[in-house]
């Protein structure tokens, strides 16, 4: 009996012995930490604020020449902007709040982290920096939007979580404030393992970025929040900053985003394979790229407007596009790839031993409903080629190949030393000191390899203010190109006018002439450029027809459905000036 | 649509295909099907199974194995299992009953590498691929893969690309012991401890293909002729590579339970409680090296030695679960049932003072047609069997978001660490990311249900058998984050909380009659008929929703989108829109669908049609969703054959043309159906809008979800179709053998629907259709 007994105690107890050694349900989360543990630990703090780099440094900004006069579209797929047929949802960049939210969870913690003030100033001062350039992306799109700095408690009545929009000059007093506070607040620089962070250098620069966005005709200084004398002083102080650490412009052009880290790096996402992978999808001729296509294909807007080696325009020659590869500036062989082009600047090209020819056999169309209709040649068999023979060549990773086109590692500067000097130019000669803006445009043109002529003048004929600054901002044209300015520039100088009048991007079509042979992989095209003949061509859907309207971007249905409080702007049907 | 309209389709529209060019692939690829057909075969499976078992009063046995292996619909891809198990019960000491149960079971799935859908098993992406694909470029030229350009020759991908192959090995071992307490008649104690491994092991090696470069000639160089200029290897795999990826679970689940069942006289009583008690422990572990400096051959000394060409990964997770149940049933003479049960549950998903559910259940039954009045009476004569049922159940939910393993810690504050750094420094050196872990909610719970149903079975005239179910329930405490409720500038979601709320309904009824003619002829007929719907009481909106996005008072299944109003056929219909009407911001054209401007911003209609516009246009979408199933089971049996059929059907439910690539007009030899009856010049009558060229605005009319493109998804289908032979004993005996059986079966053998572009129970045009299968077999029992 006793024995049965046993027997029944031990089946029935066995599972609640084992219990007893090993709590079941205490567990956690193997992959996280806790908020403590966070803000009590430098090298914690710093990670998270790792996450808003990841967030907000700019990457490659790869297919924004499609949308201006930069590029050219894919297969004539003409955007809704430039079409004229955007709606109130075509642009939403709302999700920053996202990272506004991370940065202010940040600032909301830091003081009462338990390490060092001159860590909790180094951590706080990126972030301040980073919450200005967070609003600076949604007001230069939108205008106002609601200044949240801090980060809101959920509570029971969601209505109060629904704020307004700010005054656009209320916010950029707000962005400014933050600079200021994280210039204060920054090293002069980063070094070994934190360079590429935020540096005082940064946020100076940055300053004059923004002050001259709100200074240019479209916000026009916001009631004097944003003068052109402010922005001069902004851009004034960078420059000397910088210059004080050695910045400068870095020669040769085509080096500077092959040479890691050089002089003119202000401002860098860093990037290396397979850590952090650089986007380069759709900017290389598919011969040697894979599923992705029709990026940046430069239009012979662009082309035409790289200066000449001695400095004169495109626009004064007498040459025909044949030729159009002759005698241009170093910058014109760094960014745009031309039929035949000597310049294997893929290793694709490098291994099959060839340049890249963007002409046509035959042509049978040469204004077909999506490009040009006809026979690619077959020394380059590229069946989705670009609509205007050209292609980008700047900041492509020049060691990836067909198959590793998604390894691509180059880093991306954000900021360079030049844009400070061009915005210096700029803020320059709207306060009146032409001198300084034209010298200015002479060291950029010296870098570029354009010679001084007789007059030393680098072929600049500008010498009134209004000369001046659209020699300016022709320069910035081709300085920057595809670097994602040019559709701010065109926006702040209200330059819509400009790109309906062309009506059309355009582009070459290269035919090898009736009777004459291909051309072998190498070829020189300087010997046998007289084999082709270059027809202009428009590259549009239809005509331009973008709007005054789009200056400024409409805030999205699903935004507003979700803030009532939420006005829409003016030139969208609602009552909110964003101008004010 | 046949290849040749939509190659002059596509002339027309996109342009840049000649009538040359056009009519070398009426000759060379006339169905445009090349590459699906070098890529299709016949996929087939086989099983076998053996098994044994006997024993005697102490101890008795089985063993049992299988083994199947699957063939699938394209090269090298198959799937193979095998499966032991061994079952041991002893009764060694009066009263106490021992178990052991062991399986093993090892299933290897092979396929080719395929970078683009990489976990997918059933290849669905490569199959609307291959349904896709450009009618130009033959697989193979003279025997040699062509290069098709970019898109790369996926026919020689699946032959020479290299291989995924993934074992899944389980080890489950049940230990069981019962004893019957001897001085109390009914009442036993049991133990079982189930211990379970699982073992994933991916091998997975990818290697380039040759492929050959052959010369190209028409009007716009779309021929390939057989002249060779040149070889390249294939742009996919990127890098070739070698990996091994393992991924490991090893779970426990511990029952302890006490029973109790006796029967007194007419009253039989049972009463259980249970203890239980569940952890699991996962981790997983990926080692992968790229490159191989001198053969490309599947073992990791081909592969290179220089560190920056390995990579590893890994992960680990735990969880854990604890139980109490308890449960009580009463029958009085097989004519009063009733039974309650509790459960109470622990959950690691919530903080330690909320993560403790009740759940009670209770059902009671009553057999009238055991009563006397009713047996006796004038109705009992007809009706053979009646009882009456009623329940009410309630159960629990603790999962958040079964995607994202992070979701079982919100009831804390965290901050995650981020797989993957930021790069910077100036050497360069990956920085760790951290990163908030979203607001926390410490108060969250179990999510609840509670159904209640009630029912009727019974049998009138013996063979006529009927069943009818009603069922209601509640679903509340929904666990979900709030998101449309604040304004996007709060930057986040709201902290997860207990807030939706969901009602639903239906009933079930079943008819069966059953009959035999003769001695040797008997059959049995069987219809079922289904209705559930739902209603959404408390659910995310945003403040300022239009009625069409607000889904509280909708079904779950719901779906908006625009009203078209038909095509726009002549000018003088385009001049009788109000001045100033665009759709997708442009003035539609001749051609064009109309789309209905329903509404604006000041909630009127303002010319234009966007995003104001919408409307619902279904409240059930998706086979998944029908509201109402039905179907028809016949079997017939005469001497040893016995025929067996189902049919059955979903309807009240529509679907939305689901056809990425298709639905945008790509262009090319391959257009669907969707669009074979365009509006053009040439085809004034035409049902569907007019094509342009991609990224036009004009599009919207076929591109956007309106009432042109949701159709009724309804449809009846014969599932199987099953002849069994069974040897007559006489034979049998002959042979000393218990049961022969041969059998033959036919599965999804057709479907009749109102909506042909594809099968409306699968996702979309391009998703692997439901399969037609035949199968033959023999069960042999010694």
């Amino acid at each position: 009996m006793k024995n049965k007994l046993n027997i029944a105690i031990l089946t029935f107890s066995i599972p609640f012995l084992m219990m007893g050694c090993n709590k079941v349900l205490d567990k956690t989360n193997l992959s996280a930490v806790g908020p403590d543990q966070v803000w009590s630990d430098v090298n914690m703090s710093t990670a998270y604020l790792n996450q808003i780099y990841f967030a907000l440094m700019p990457g490659n900004t790869s297919g924004s020449g499609n949308e201006t006069d930069e590029g050219v579209p894919y297969q004539k797929q003409t955007s809704e902007w430039l079409r004229g047929t955007a709606t109130i949802d075509s642009w939403d960049n709302f999700k920053t709040y996202n990272s506004i939210r991370t940065i202010n969870i940040l600032l909301g913690n830091i003081d009462k982290a338990t390490f060092s003030q001159a860590d909790k100033d180094k951590i706080k001062g990126q972030a301040l920096f980073w919450r200005a350039w967070a609003y600076h992306d949604l007001v230069s799109n939108y205008g106002g939007v609601p200044l949240i700095l801090e980060a809101q408690s959920p509570t029971t009545d969601l209505t109060t979580l629904q704020k307004p929009r700010n005054k656009t000059s209320e916010c950029v007093t707000q962005i400014l404030k933050d600079i200021d506070n994280a210039i204060a607040l920054l090293p002069d620089a980063f070094t070994d393992s934190d360079l590429g962070r935020v540096d005082k250098g940064v946020a100076l620069a940055f300053k004059g970025r923004v002050l001259m966005f709100y200074a240019s005709p479209l916000f026009n200084g916001l009631g004097g929040i944003a003068s052109w004398q402010k922005a001069f002083d902004a851009t004034k102080a960078a420059k000397e900053f910088l210059d004080g650490r050695g910045k400068g412009l870095y020669s040769p052009y085509n080096k500077i985003w092959d040479d890691e880290l050089n002089k003119e790096v202000v401002m860098v996402r860093r990037y290396n394979y397979p850590q952090a992978v650089y986007f380069q999808g759709g900017l290389m001729p598919l011969n040697w790229s894979k599923d992705e296509v029709g990026k940046d294909r430069p239009s012979l807007e662009l082309v035409n407007a790289f200066p000449m080696k001695d400095g004169s325009s495109w626009e004064s020659q007498t040459r025909s596009y044949d030729t159009l590869f002759s005698n241009r500036d170093d910058r014109f062989y760094a960014n745009i790839y031309y039929n035949g082009s000597p310049n294997q600047y893929l290793k694709g090209m490098r291994d099959d031993k060839t340049y890249l020819w963007t002409y046509f056999t035959s042509i049978t169309n040469y204004s077909g409903v999506t490009g040009l209709e006809g026979a690619h040649n077959a020394v380059t068999q590229d069946p989705l080629w670009s609509n205007s023979s050209f292609y980008r060549i700047k900041a492509i990773d020049k060691t990836i190949d067909k198959g590793t086109v998604y390894n691509a590692a180059v880093d991306w500067i954000e900021i360079r030393y030049a844009e400070v000097l061009m915005n210096y130019a700029e803020c320059a000669n709207e306060t009146g000191n032409t001198a300084a803006a034209l010298d200015v445009l002479k060291q950029i043109r010296a870098r570029a390899g354009v010679l001084p002529g007789i007059s030393g003048n680098y072929g600049i004929t500008a010498a009134t203010q209004p000369d001046v600054r659209t020699a300016v901002l022709k320069e910035r044209f081709v300085e920057f190109c595809f670097e994602g300015k040019r559709m701010n520039d065109l926006r702040r100088w209200k330059m819509f006018d400009y790109l309906r009048a062309l009506p059309q991007r355009h582009g070459i079509a290269v035919l090898l002439k009736a009777g004459q042979p291909d051309v072998s992989p190498l070829s020189d095209i300087s010997t046998v450029w007289n084999r082709f003949t270059s027809t202009v061509i428009t590259t549009d859907a239809a005509n331009i027809a973008i709007k005054d309207q789009y200056y400024i971007y409409a805030i999205p249905k699903t935004i507003l459905d979700r803030n009532p409080l939420l006005k829409q702007n003016n030139n969208w049907g609602g009552d909110f000036d964003p101008l004010q | 649509m046949p290849v040749k309209d939509a190659l002059n389709l596509t002339k027309a529209v996109n342009g840049g295909i000649s009538d040359e060019e056009i009519n070398w692939v009426l000759k060379n690829n006339p169905n445009g099907d090349n590459y699906y057909k070098a890529a299709y075969s016949n996929p087939s499976s086989q099983r076998y199974a053996i098994s044994v078992s006997g024993g005697n009063e102490k101890i008795r046995g089985y063993i049992g194995g299988s083994y199947v292996r699957e063939n699938g619909f394209l090269p090298q891809v198959n799937y193979a299992k095998y499966n032991l198990r061994g079952n041991v019960q002893a009764n060694l000491v009066k009263n106490l009953t021992l178990g052991l149960n062991m399986s093993t079971s090892n299933g290897t799935r092979s396929r080719f590498n395929f970078t683009y859908d990489y976990e997918s098993d059933d290849l669905n992406n490569l199959w609307g691929k291959l349904l896709y694909w450009d009618v130009f470029a033959s697989p193979y030229i003279n025997g040699k893969p062509n290069n098709p350009g970019w898109l790369g020759n996926p026919i020689e991908m699946m032959r020479n690309g290299g291989y995924w192959r993934k074992d899944n090995q389980q080890i489950d071992a049940l230990v069981t012991a019962e004893y019957k307490i001897p001085f109390v008649e009914g009442l036993s104690v049991k133990g079982t401890y189930s211990k379970n491994f699982d073992n994933g092991y991916v091998k997975t090696f990818a290697k380039k293909q040759q492929l050959y470069n052959f010369k190209k000639t028409g009007p716009n160089g779309l021929i390939y002729t057989d002249s060779l200029v040149g070889t390249v290897m294939s742009g996919d795999p990127g890098t070739p590579y070698l990996g091994n990826i393992y991924d490991r679970s090893n779970n426990y689940q511990l029952n302890t339970q006490i029973n109790y069942d006796r029967s007194f006289g007419k009253h039989t009583v049972g009463a259980l409680l249970v203890y239980e008690q569940f952890e699991g422990f996962t981790n997983n572990l990926e080692l992968m090296r790229y490159n191989f400096p001198l053969i490309a051959t599947d073992q990791f000394l081909y592969t290179s030695a220089n560190n920056a060409d390995w990579s590893t990964k890994g992960g680990e997770g735990q969880i854990g679960r604890l139980s109490y149940i308890g449960r009580i049933n009463y029958d009085y003479d097989a004519k009063y049932l009733f039974s309650a049960s509790v459960r109470r549950d622990g959950s690691t998903n919530f903080a330690p003072d909320r993560r403790w559910g009740w759940f009670p259940s209770v059902s009671a039954g009553w057999v009238v047609s055991r009563e006397n009045f009713f047996s006796l009476s004038k109705i009992g004569q007809v009706v053979d069997f009646l009882k009456l049922r009623g329940s009410y159940a309630t159960t629990g939910n603790d999962i958040l978001d079964k995607d994202d393993p992070n979701s079982r810690w919100r009831w804390m504050e965290q901050y995650i660490i981020k797989d993957g750094s930021y790069y910077l420094g100036a050497t360069g050196t990956p920085a760790p990311r951290l990163d908030y872990g979203g607001l926390s909610n410490s108060g969250l719970t179990w999510e609840k249900s509670n159904s209640t149903g009630i029912g009727v079975d019974a049998t009138i005239f013996k063979n006529i058998r009927f069943s009818f179910d009603y069922w209601k329930r509640q679903s509340y405490d929904i666990l979900g984050s709030r998101v449309l409720a604040i304004p996007i500038e709060f930057g986040a979601t709201l902290p997860p909380e207990n807030y939706g709320k969901v009602n639903s309904h239906g009933i079930e009824i079943e008819l069966g009659y059953n009959n035999n003619i003769g001695k040797n002829f008997s059959y049995n007929v069987k219809g079922v008929f289904t209705y559930a719907t739902n209603k959404v009481i408390k659910k995310d909106v945003a403040a300022n929703a239009q009625d069409y996005a607000n889904p509280n008072g909708k079904t779950l299944a719901y779906k908006y989108g625009y009203q078209a109003l038909g095509i726009i056929r002549s000018e003088s219909d385009l001049s009788k829109l109000p001045a100033g009407y665009t759709i997708n911001g442009v003035a539609p054209a001749v051609g064009d669908m109309l789309l209905a401007d329903l509404s604006g911003p000041d909630g009127k209609p303002d010319n234009k049609v966007d995003s104001y516009d919408q409307m619902v246009l279904g409240n059930y979408f998706g086979a998944d969703n029908a509201p109402i199933s039905y179907g028809l089971n016949i079997s017939m049996s005469y001497k040893g054959f016995t025929v067996d059929a189902l049919f059955s059907g979903l309807t009240g439910y529509k679907i939305e043309y689901n056809d990425p690539w298709g639905k945008g007009f790509g262009g090319g030899g391959k257009v669907p159906v969707y669009h074979a009856d365009s509006w053009s010049t040439d085809n004034p009558n035409g049902s569907t809008p007019k094509l342009y060229p991609g990224g036009n605005p004009h599009s919207a009319g076929y591109q956007w979800t309106s009432t042109f493109n949701v159709y009724n998804g309804g449809f009846l289908r014969m599932k199987y179709l099953n002849i069994n032979y069974k040897l007559p004993d006489a034979i049998l005996n002959r042979l000393s053998m218990q049961d022969v059986r041969v059998f033959v079966a036919g599965s999804n053998l057709f479907n009749i629907t109102k909506f042909k572009m594809y099968d409306p129970e699968i996702l979309g045009f391009m998703s692997y259709p439901t399969s037609k299968t035949f199968t033959v077999g023999i069960d042999v029992r010694l």
